[in-house]
């Protein structure tokens, strides 16, 4: 690169000035919503697939649960595509302030963290392919092949929330609750959350709520998340608001996917279900963020660096005993005959046509995984790594604006 | 009556070359993956059914996974009569039917008649039983018993590799370029202008926070893989049972002893099932171009998993010796091993079982056979030995003079044949109901239906016992038998048709040579 460049960007005021400008940040202002809705879709097409899987097991490729997750990925990528093509040939200097340069091209770094998702989402097909060929189609939500899959939807709804981060910081300023575009970043921000949160359906069944490896999963990905929404805080009680779109959007897939008569395909079938498995109760992680926010909404003025070992210690803590001691409660009730209805998805609802219902009403591994005092000493830990990355996420949200 | 023996002797000689050219394509291509392994019918990833659903005389070839779960693909050809549908259903063994789904419709293939097509998924590890159904008039069902095993664990190939490499760089550039912009210049407000000079610190900063991330990536994904490559080797690759073989030698004479060692042995689903009245089905082959023969069925000692047999009076050499076992659960397999027999052993020329048959080192024949005074048995394919085409070898016994010979059941069949390749790399024991365990067989159709769905199955499998005993008397006395196969691959094949003529029982020795499929295109 030319060290003696400069780029020649036009103010953030200036940028709504002439035709030009005005049709090309119309573009991005536009695309940006869409390209959050494709991420939407791709979250909630996973959540559909799995409830297929669970039901009716392995078919065909182009079932409408697939057709989403990959017109989701297909049209968020190739809308940041658009974006990347109008910022580099046809609005380049209308564009310049918006974006940033990679490998000689322009786009806002959202568009390309989209664009990223969408390739990384194509790359895994073949992958995917030879894995299930040779061991075997994968009757679990990760191996190798599907994890860059997930990195691929990842890239693509984070994609989204960065752009709509961006946006929102162009509107409001700072870490402003003035502007518009602030419920944008929160919906994108709760699904990237949801997305997330599908890659530990395995370890949060609530039959497994008691288990070590639950509490330190979680500790290991929800502090983050919930410590980036409340120190970017785009709207007030940000974390909070995000917590409650991820239990929407969990929770509308369960509470419409069982509406659907549905019977298994494949044998053997321990469970003959015949509607829809819906997903897991989600967790309820807005009690732990209400707490957060408050957190942050208390340090909000105290920005020196030595505040900052103190609100991480203050954070991870709180999380850990809030969302341990609501789950492990919730969790009892889920698996109780008290929850086994159609709101609740309790009892073991969301259990496939391979599960044995006989351990429905039960805890799982509490022997070999029980939840000691060393095993929370060690997810305090990992939480408070986690909410330091989240942490570096917020600064970063908050001051983001291409 | 009539019907009957039509459908075991002259069917297979219409129908089984007609199926598809695709589906021999497939056939090839699927043999070409298929290393030797201790799954039954070593290296023969088919299972080739030829029996009734019903009135209707049909061929069914399912070609088995060989990972769990797996797709498994089935051809049903009805060679007489208007079916309305075919279906086929998959049941696990340990649900049975109760734990089945709907039945798939098989579609018919383009280009054929009365040749249906479905495919199944098998999501478990053990035994399956696909029921196949043709509706219509005098329809019914058959059973057919296949292994869902994960038999091996193929290399990536070299194409899949360079587009993969060449995806994830691309991935990776992407990643640390992403971070570098990130971390350049994501955040500079629009009105600033910025000399690129001084965000070089930052590019740096981005760039190995990118590097970091994608260093992170590979070494965690190459760990998380080989995990998943040892757990799949260790815990879901099917492994044959551990065994001991060994020629004893006592006062009595040499024996052959069988152990099954492995500590699985002692699980409910893998107890033995007796497989047309026989706990083991054990073969001896030879070396060489004259190699000896030998079927014989050890009985169980002192405990339930040591099997031993008396040696019959076999040449001194090396054998390659092959074990058919069908387990509880419908799962079969064969054990492959090699024991020498040394000069001078003594046998006793008695035999453990009266069902053990050998025969000595002779020269296999091209066509025609002897089997000793007056008698001689021919082998006639249906169609050109190719592989991947389903089709019929049948044996006709005839005397010298050129009169028909009555076969008599052996083991309650007309008659057995072996089919190995040349270097022992391909074996099968197959019946003239095909390659299927019938004791599998029965166990599925039992589980649902009881001893008369189990009886009923025996008929199709062409258990004579289970057949009116002049139907059997008829079958016999055309003097032929024929047995469906598929070759999994090309080259030279030794095949031995085991037929009971006369009160004795006299084995055929041929040899084959068996083109590759695309040749016949």
């Amino acid at each position: 690169m030319n060290a003696t460049s400069t780029l020649t960007l036009p103010a953030d005021g200036d940028a709504r000035g002439t035709g030009s400008t005005v049709s090309a940040h119309a573009l991005l202002e536009r695309l940006t919503p869409l390209i959050v809705i494709g991420g939407a879709c791709i979250t909630f097409g996973i959540l559909w697939d799995i409830s297929w899987h669970a039901t009716i097991g392995r078919d065909t490729f182009w079932t409408p649960a697939h057709m989403l997750i990959y017109i989701g990925g297909a049209v968020s990528g190739l809308l940041a595509g658009v974006l990347a093509f109008a910022a580099t040939f046809l609005q380049k200097d209308a564009l310049k302030g918006v974006t940033v340069g990679l490998l000689g091209a322009r786009a806002p770094l959202g568009a390309w963290v989209t664009i990223w998702g969408a390739l990384a989402m194509l790359t895994s097909g073949p992958l995917d392919d030879w894995w299930h060929n040779t061991y075997g189609l994968d009757v679990k939500i990760l191996s190798p092949p599907h994890a860059l899959l997930a990195m691929g939807m990842y890239g693509v709804v984070t994609g989204a929330h960065l752009l709509a981060s961006a946006r929102r910081n162009r509107a409001g300023g700072v870490g402003g609750i003035a502007g518009g575009g602030g419920g944008l970043v929160v919906f994108s921000n709760g699904v990237q959350l949801a997305l997330s949160s599908i890659l530990l359906t395995e370890l949060s069944w609530p039959n497994l709520q008691h288990t070590s490896t639950f509490a330190m999963a979680s500790a290991a990905m929800y502090p983050g998340f919930l410590v980036a929404a409340a120190c970017h805080r785009p709207v007030s009680w940000a974390a909070t608001r995000m917590a409650l779109v991820y239990v929407l959007v969990q929770g509308v897939m369960v509470w419409i996917l069982p509406l659907w008569a549905a019977e298994p395909k494949l044998a053997p079938i321990y469970n003959p279900v015949t509607h829809m498995a819906p997903p897991a109760f989600p967790l309820l992680l807005f009690v732990p963020a209400l707490a957060l926010d408050g957190v942050f909404l208390l340090f909000r003025r105290r920005q020196h660096w030595g505040w900052q070992v103190p609100r991480l210690v203050l954070s991870a803590s709180l999380f850990l005993v809030l969302f341990l001691s609501v789950q492990w409660h919730f969790s009892a009730f889920l698996i109780s005959p008290a929850a086994d209805n159609w709101f609740f998805a309790g009892h073991g609802r969301f259990f496939g046509y391979m599960s044995d219902m006989e351990f429905a009403g039960r805890f799982w591994r509490l022997q070999d995984r029980p939840l000691t005092g060393a095993a929370i000493g060690w997810a305090w830990l990992i939480a408070l790594v986690s909410a330091s990355v989240g942490l570096g996420v917020g600064e970063f949200l908050k001051r983001i604006r291409r | 009556m009539p019907l009957r023996v039509r459908s075991l002797a002259q069917s297979p000689t219409t129908a089984l070359s007609r199926f598809p050219r695709s589906l021999r394509l497939m056939l090839v291509l699927a043999s070409l993956l298929f290393p030797l392994l201790g799954n039954a019918h070593v290296g023969s990833p088919h299972i080739v059914f030829q029996g009734k659903a019903g009135l209707f005389p049909v061929t069914v070839v399912v070609r088995q996974p060989d990972v769990v779960p797996g797709l498994v693909d089935i051809h049903i050809r009805v060679h007489e009569g208007a079916p309305r549908q075919v279906t086929a259903l998959a049941m696990h063994s340990s649900t049975g039917r109760k734990g089945a789904p709907r039945p798939d419709l098989a579609r018919p293939v383009e280009g054929e008649t009365n040749l249906y097509n479905a495919q199944l998924w098998f999501m478990t590890r053990g035994a399956y039983g696909v029921e196949v159904m043709v509706d219509g008039e005098g329809g019914g069902a058959l059973m057919v018993p296949v292994n869902s095993v994960a038999l091996e664990r193929r290399p990536m190939p070299a194409w899949l590799v360079g587009i993969a490499s060449a995806l994830l760089l691309f991935l990776a550039v992407g990643v640390i370029s992403i971070c570098v912009a990130a971390v350049r210049e994501s955040t500079l407000p629009a009105a600033t202008p910025v000399l690129l000079s001084g965000r070089r610190l930052r590019s740096w900063i981005g760039g190995v926070l990118g590097l970091t991330v994608v260093v992170g990536a590979v070494f965690g994904a190459r760990l998380w893989w080989n995990y998943e490559d040892e757990l799949h080797q260790s815990k879901v690759l099917f492994r044959p049972l551990q065994h001991t073989l060994a020629v004893e030698t006592s006062a009595s004479g040499s024996q052959l002893r069988l152990e099954l060692t492995d500590r699985r042995m002692s699980q409910r689903n893998y107890r033995l099932l007796p497989d047309h009245g026989k706990w083991v089905h054990l073969f001896l082959v030879g070396a060489g171009d004259r190699p000896a023969f030998a079927h014989l069925h050890p009985v169980r000692d002192t405990n339930t998993h040591t099997f031993v047999s008396l040696l019959p009076n076999l040449p001194a050499g090396e054998y390659r010796v092959f074990v058919d076992l069908t387990h509880e659960q419908g799962l079969t397999q064969t054990l492959t091993n090699r024991v020498r027999i040394e000069e001078g052993l003594a046998a006793t020329g008695k035999l453990t079982d009266p069902d053990d048959s050998w025969s000595p080192s002779q020269a296999p024949g091209e066509g025609t056979c002897g089997l000793g005074p007056g008698l001689r048995m021919t082998l006639q394919p249906t169609a050109p030995l190719r592989v991947g085409q389903p089709i019929g070898l049948e044996a006709a016994v005839a005397t010298d003079s050129g009169d028909k010979v009555t076969l008599e059941p052996y083991l309650r069949m007309l008659g057995h044949a072996v089919v190995m390749r040349a270097d022992g790399t391909v074996f099968s024991h197959v019946h003239p109901a095909g390659t299927l365990s019938m004791a599998a067989a029965r166990k599925f159709a039992a589980k649902d239906g009881g001893e008369e769905a189990a009886r009923a199955t025996d008929a199709i499998c062409g258990d004579l016992d289970a057949l009116p005993e002049a139907q059997a008397i008829a079958m016999g006395r055309l003097g032929k038998v024929s047995f469906p196969y598929v070759f999994p691959s090309a080259g030279e094949y030794r095949i031995w048709v085991q037929v009971k003529v006369q009160g004795r029982i006299v084995s055929g020795t041929f040899k084959v040579q068996v083109e590759a499929g695309r040749s016949d295109e």
